[in-house]
């Protein structure tokens, strides 16, 4: 009877214990408030959706995730970037070479130039589809709308420090970055 | 036999049964449940070292200016010597910048990838390895196979909830719901309850 007793005081302290853990460096965070990746996984039938997967003219392999693209505007990456602000709702298009992806819920992935200094943009998967895993060094076309959100100091650190996205020391408070949200992708 | 004996038999066999699935889950369970902290499927090794700045590396003297685009502009030579440097005779499938970093893909993903920063003549290789074993639990964990798997993760649950019932009924007694049993069932199911409660 002890024991039970024991059992019966030691689990509510647990779970209060487990709400107080401090967040770790490494989580994959949920970077604004607008609620989205990597905090809104991927869900339901997106989850187990695979890519679909043809042969380009060229022979190369094309996996495309996600929505059929619509046809938006093509815009450069430096476009986007400048003017992300006024480009803010509206559907758009977008290429690049993959630098980097968020490997836990593959909810993201950053496009560059390949240029160098290339400035990045990253590209919102969740909770439409999931980045196909090994894309990174790929080249990708992704369709979506724009929109401006503000990381806190934190998570503009994880992306400087585990995805090497920016300069961890320009990262030392609140960052607005222009993302796209993506409705489909595809890799080559 | 009575229903309770027949119960014992049954939960005993099936509990057999469900050995090697509950290894499968919980091994796997506690990796994923651990993802904020590491990479479950992957273990990644990154080795930096030293080389020389891209000039010494080609043997030319930069014109004032940008370094990074003078090297942009000798990536072919650039990217031969750095595949010569790393003990290599392929290709990589890809080179792009990353920032002020040139990135050499090799492998797919970023399983094998070079590194090179012209400025300081830093070079990092990331190396990326399923985990033994792991991989492939996390593999039949997290369903990716779906199909045929996904019925077999269900039968699994089914036996899994008979076992947690059967096992709540085949005691009677002081030990059973009306005793210990009791006290301990209330206990366990008070943890997702509280769980969610506290923790929502």
């Amino acid at each position: 009877m002890r024991s039970m007793i024991v059992i019966c005081l030691a689990l509510p302290l647990a779970v209060g214990c487990a709400k107080s853990g401090a967040v770790d460096a490494h989580a994959c965070v949920d970077e604004h408030g607008a609620g989205s990746p990597c905090g809104a996984p991927v869900t339901g039938a997106a989850l187990t959706a695979q890519p679909e997967s043809r042969v380009d003219p060229t022979g190369a392999t094309v996996l495309h995730a996600g929505a059929p693209f619509a046809g938006a505007a093509e815009l450069s990456i430096a476009d986007l970037v400048t003017k992300g602000e006024g480009l803010k709702g509206q559907t758009v298009r977008v290429a690049g070479q993959v630098a980097a992806m968020c490997h836990h819920k593959r909810g993201w992935f950053a496009v560059v130039t390949g240029e160098p200094g290339s400035p990045h943009v990253r590209v919102l998967t969740a909770p439409g589809f999931l980045v196909p895993e090994g894309s990174i060094g790929k080249r990708a076309l992704a369709e979506g709308v724009v929109d401006v959100i503000e990381i806190n100091a934190e998570t503009a650190q994880h992306y400087a420090h585990e995805h090497k996205l920016g300069e961890p020391a320009a990262a030392s408070g609140p960052v607005k970055q222009v993302i796209v949200r993506a409705t489909g992708a595809e890799f080559l | 036999m009575q229903w309770r004996a027949r119960l014992h038999v049954l939960h005993r066999d099936v509990g057999f049964l469900c050995l090697g699935m509950t290894l499968v889950y919980a091994v796997s369970g506690v990796a994923v449940n651990h993802r904020e902290h590491w990479d479950y499927n992957v273990r990644t090794e990154i080795v930096r070292t030293s080389v020389a700045d891209a000039p010494t590396l080609l043997g030319a003297t930069p014109p004032d200016g940008d370094l990074l685009r003078w090297a942009d502009g000798h990536r072919a030579a650039l990217v031969d010597r750095l595949v010569s440097l790393s003990g290599r005779s392929a290709p990589p499938r890809a080179v792009f910048w990353r920032g002020d970093r040139l990135s050499l893909f090799f492998g797919p993903g970023e399983t094998d990838v070079l590194d090179y920063w012209p400025a300081s003549g830093e070079l990092e290789h990331t190396e990326q390895r399923d985990r033994p074993l792991l991989r492939q639990l996390n593999f039949l964990h997290l369903n990716e196979p779906h199909g045929g798997w996904t019925w077999a993760a269900d039968l699994y649950a089914v036996a899994l909830l008979f076992l947690a019932i059967s096992g709540v009924l085949m005691v009677r007694g002081r030990r059973g719901l009306r005793g210990r049993g009791g006290v301990l069932l209330l206990a366990g199911v008070s943890v997702p309850l509280l769980g969610y409660l506290l923790l929502r």
